[in-house]
């Protein structure tokens, strides 16, 4: 009786387990919506010790659109004025830098712009079992596979004051951004890469003179 | 004829219930009795839990055996699982890059998901004389709760995964819908519970929500 009872109890259960079963997957909107992540040095600088800064030019780009990745710069002048706006209001003064090969200006400190572009190819049997160590104890049919674009903006600022002589060589981070889904090639907006870095700003309030 | 025709049809009915009294017997719960349960759980975050996910969970269900130790005293096991689950279109979180110590924000479109599988005892007390159609009970479970949470932001994702402490007392009534030898009820319940498991920043994830299953025993 009693192994009867269990049996007919896991034959009910099949639906259930089942539902356990079925994939997970985040909605296109997080896939591939656009978001903004900042971070701070694990040593906060004291940021009212700084007085000026500049930002590059150019924004070094990597592209893998091609299916390989090419390396090339682009003119900065369309988002530019976004950041030094956001940087002179935290009492910061804005001081330009000529295009290269013209030595930058010194400053304390210096703002830098990559970008990625492109596409990766994800997939799998997603499948809670998987944790346990049976990565196809669920059936495959619930494996999800797409593909994710990402169009990346990154701002880096770099702490020159306080580099150590002769200060010609790379510059201690103190303060990174990076927003996701700006630049791909099918969402590129202009007003959407200002907005992010309007909140890049926001969500960092420390950065204040 | 209209009365003979009335004791015929009396008779019959008798003699029906009779039959049935006869192939299923009424039985109730009795000392050494074991009760099998199947149960779709509903379960909605409450405290600290719903700064991670707000939403029910209606995707769970649980698997129980109950063994009457006396006549209205059950002890026995029971697994669940759930799984809560929830896409916020704008919100910002703290992260923490591993092995720098840097710290920062995130904001956007976030994906979240909680799975936890339950292994508990079960210990239950049915009030009354359990000899009508409804048996009320209560009841707790206490074991362990594997707790797996994912969220997901563009293409970073974090997880976590760690194996709790469960508590969860309940009160429910047992509907028999059929009584035999192995009889057939509806299980139906409200339960809270309680666990250690900390998704996210947050800590002892807790739950309340009613429960709907089907239950035989013999």
């Amino acid at each position: 009786m009693i192994y009867r009872s269990a049996a007919f109890l896991l034959l009910l259960s099949l639906p259930a387990f089942n539902l356990a079963c079925t994939g997970y997957g985040a909605p296109s909107e997080v896939v591939n919506g656009t978001a903004t992540i900042t971070v701070e040095s694990g040593t906060p600088p004291s940021w009212a010790s700084y007085t000026t800064f500049t930002i590059t030019p150019t924004i070094q780009v990597y592209d893998n659109t091609g299916g390989q990745q090419d390396a090339y710069r682009r003119d900065a002048e369309s988002i530019i004025p976004k950041i030094a706006e956001n940087m002179t209001r935290r009492g910061y003064q804005y001081i330009q830098s000529p295009q290269p090969p013209a030595d930058p200006p010194v400053t304390h400190l210096v703002i830098t712009l990559y970008a990625y572009l492109g596409s990766q190819a994800y997939g799998g049997v997603y499948c809670n079992w998987y944790y346990w160590g049976y990565p196809y104890g669920c059936y495959p049919t619930w494996g999800y596979y797409g593909t994710y674009n990402f169009g990346t903006l990154i701002m880096q600022m770099g702490d020159r004051k306080n580099a150590p002589p002769p200060n010609t060589g790379p510059v201690a981070l103190i303060w990174g951004s990076a927003t996701y889904g700006v630049l791909g090639t099918q969402q590129y907006n202009l007003q959407r890469v200002l907005t992010s870095i309007d909140q890049a700003f926001a969500q960092s309030p420390f950065i204040q003179r | 004829m209209k009365t003979n025709l009335m004791r015929v049809v009396v008779a019959a009915v008798l003699l029906s219930g009779a039959a049935a009294r006869a192939q299923w017997g009424l039985t109730g719960l009795r000392q050494g009795q074991t009760i099998w349960a199947l149960n779709w759980e509903v379960a909605g975050p409450i405290g600290d839990f719903q700064n991670y996910i707000k939403n029910w969970s209606l995707v769970g269900f649980s698997l129980e055996a109950r063994y009457l130790v006396k006549k209205n005293l059950s002890v026995g096991g029971s697994f669940s699982f759930n799984r809560w689950e929830e896409t916020y279109s704008q919100i910002s979180v703290p992260i923490t890059l591993p092995g720098s110590g840097a710290t920062g924000v995130a904001t956007g479109p976030v994906y979240r998901y909680n799975d936890m599988f339950g292994l508990r005892a079960v210990v239950h007390y049915y009030l009354g004389e359990g000899d009508s159609k409804l048996q009320p009970y209560i009841g707790t479970g206490i074991g362990g709760v594997w707790s797996y949470a994912y969220q997901q932001i563009a293409d970073l994702a974090n997880t976590q995964d760690s194996f709790n402490f469960i508590v969860s007392p309940e009160v429910g009534v047992l509907y028999t819908l059929l009584q035999g030898t192995t009889s057939m009820a509806l299980n139906l319940a409200f339960r809270y519970t309680f666990t250690t498991a900390s998704p996210g920043r947050t800590s002892n994830a807790q739950t309340i929500g009613p429960i709907i299953g089907l239950a035989w025993y013999y």
